[in-house]
C-alpha cells in the first residue's frame, strides 16, 4: 500500500524508499535517463554513476515530492542549468512519443467500443488540445531552449536575436488547463462507457500525465526562469 | 488536483525532527500541500514569493519574545494563517500574535484537526453544479463564440458581471477552458446559437 507522507530528500536518501512512497518519481528517473532498477542506491550514488550533480537531482526530486525550491536551492545549482534543460527536453520526448499517443489510443479504443456522440466530443477536444501541445513543445524545442543554451555558453550570435526570458514567460501557454478539464468531464459530467475498464485506464493515464506536466511547469517557473533571468541581466548592456 | 485547493505551507524551522514530523502528519490528512522550508526567519523575509502563502509554521525558538519581528511577520503575511510551533519554553503571551499554537507534545490527530479547520476557511468551493438561469445564458453565449464584451451587450449586463458569471460557472462545473465548456454544454443538450447579434 502506498504511504501518503512525502520525504524531504537529501543526498543519502535511498531511491527504493522514495519510489515506494511516491511512484511518480519513476517519471523523474526516466526523464534523467536513469535506469529504474535502483537497487540500494541513494542520490550520491546516482551522481557518481550518471554524472549529474546531486543538487540538480535533489531539487527536481523534491519538487516531485511537493517541496518547492527556495533561494538557497537555486544558488546551489546555478552553474548547472544545462542539466535542467536536458531534463525538460527528455520530458518533451515522453509527452510527444509516449504519453499523448497512449491517451489518443485509449480514446480511440473507447470510441470503437462505444458509439456514443459524447465520446466524439471528447475525441475532438483531445485532438485539438494535442495539436496545441505539440505547438507549445515545438516552440520550446526550437526557440526557447536554443536561446537558453546560448545564454549558458555565452554565444553572442543567438543573443542578438530579439528574444528574452520575459517573452517566453508571456508565451508560456497553459497546457495544463485542458488536461484537467478532460479529466473533470469524464469524472463529473459525461456518463459514457459505463463500468468498462477502458475508462479507468484512460483516467489513470490522464492523472499520470497531469502530474508530470504540472512538475514540468513548476520546473520552468520556479527554477529555470528565475535563474535564466538572472543570467540574462548579466548580458544586458 | 481535482478541483481542490493546493495549500502553500511555509515552515520556519531549524529542527529536522519537527519539520519532518509535521510534514508527515499533514501529508496523512485530506488536503494537498506544497511546502517551503526556511532555517530562520530572516531567510523567510528575504525570499520573494510568487504566490500567496496559506499557512506558516514558526518554531517559537526562532522568534523568542521579539515584538518587532512578530509585527513584521504579521505585516508581511497579512492574509496568511500563522501557527506557532512551541516547546515548553514558549511564552504564552506571544501566542496572541498567532492564529494557533501547536506544542511538540500534541497528538498528531489534534495537530491535523487544528490545521485542517484553520486552513479550510480559506478555500471555498461550490458543492452543486446547478447553474442559475443567468449563468446558463452566459454559458450559451460562451459556447457560441461570443466575447465577454459581446455577451455584456447581448444580455445587458456589465463586462465585470460577465467575468464574474464566467468565474462562477467554471468553479461550479470544475471546467476552465471554453473548449471544455463546449463539450459540457453540447453533451447536456445546449446548442450553440447560430448567429451573433
Amino acid at each position: 500500500m502506498f504511504k501518503f507522507s512525502r520525504t524531504y530528500i537529501k543526498p543519502n536518501t535511498k531511491l527504493i524508499f522514495l519510489i515506494n512512497e511516491n511512484p511518480y518519481l519513476l517519471l523523474f528517473l526516466q526523464h534523467f535517463n536513469i535506469d529504474l532498477t535502483v537497487a540500494d542506491k541513494d542520490f550520491s550514488d546516482l551522481e557518481k554513476e550518471y554524472k549529474i550533480p546531486v543538487n540538480i537531482l535533489i531539487i527536481i526530486a523534491n519538487l516531485y515530492n511537493g517541496f518547492l525550491p527556495v533561494n538557497k536551492d537555486l544558488v546551489n545549482i546555478k552553474g548547472n542549468v544545462k542539466y535542467i534543460i536536458e531534463f525538460l527536453k527528455n520530458s518533451h520526448k515522453y509527452y510527444k512519443y509516449d504519453k499523448y499517443p497512449e491517451i489518443k489510443d485509449l480514446i480511440k479504443n473507447f470510441l470503437e467500443r462505444f458509439c456514443d456522440p459524447q465520446l466524439e466530443l471528447i475525441s475532438n477536444f483531445f485532438n485539438e488540445y494535442f495539436n496545441e501541445v505539440l505547438e507549445h513543445l515545438s516552440y520550446e524545442d526550437d526557440v526557447v531552449f536554443p536561446y537558453m543554451e546560448s545564454l549558458i555558453t555565452n554565444n553572442d550570435m543567438q543573443q542578438k536575436k530579439n528574444f528574452s526570458i520575459n517573452e517566453y514567460k508571456e508565451h508560456h501557454t497553459d497546457i495544463e488547463t485542458k488536461l484537467t478539464d478532460l479529466k473533470i468531464l469524464l469524472l463529473k459530467h459525461l456518463k459514457v462507457g459505463g463500468i468498462d475498464y477502458i475508462k479507468r485506464r484512460l483516467l489513470i493515464s490522464l492523472f499520470e500525465l497531469e502530474y508530470d506536466i504540472h512538475m514540468h511547469a513548476l520546473i520552468e517557473e520556479t527554477i529555470l526562469i528565475p535563474l535564466l533571468r538572472e543570467m540574462e541581466s548579466l548580458y544586458v548592456k | 488536483m481535482l478541483n481542490k485547493c493546493v495549500y502553500k505551507v511555509v515552515f520556519v524551522e531549524s529542527y529536522d525532527i519537527v519539520f519532518e514530523g509535521l510534514v508527515n502528519i499533514l501529508s496523512k490528512g485530506k488536503n494537498i500541500y506544497s511546502f517551503y522550508k526556511f532555517d530562520n526567519i530572516n531567510e523567510l523575509f528575504d525570499y520573494e514569493f510568487h504566490e500567496e502563502i496559506n499557512l506558516i509554521f514558526i518554531n517559537t525558538v526562532l522568534i523568542g519574545n521579539d515584538d518587532k519581528l512578530i509585527r513584521k511577520l504579521n505585516l508581511s503575511f497579512k492574509n496568511t494563517y500563522k501557527i506557532a510551533v512551541a516547546s515548553n519554553l514558549f511564552d504564552p503571551l506571544v501566542s496572541k500574535f498567532f492564529d494557533d499554537v501547536i506544542y511538540i507534545t500534541d497528538r498528531k490527530d489534534h495537530i491535523l484537526e487544528k490545521v485542517e479547520n484553520l486552513i479550510e476557511k480559506r478555500c471555498s468551493s461550490y458543492n452543486k453544479f446547478s447553474l442559475t438561469k443567468r449563468e446558463e445564458e452566459v454559458l450559451l453565449c460562451l459556447i457560441s463564440g461570443y466575447s465577454n464584451k459581446e455577451i455584456s451587450e447581448k444580455l445587458n449586463i456589465s463586462v465585470h458581471t460577465v467575468v464574474t458569471h464566467r468565474k462562477n460557472i467554471s468553479e461550479k462545473l470544475g471546467i476552465k477552458s471554453t473548449a471544455g465548456l463546449v463539450v459540457y454544454a453540447v453533451s447536456n443538450g445546449l446548442k450553440p446559437l447560430d448567429n451573433k447579434g
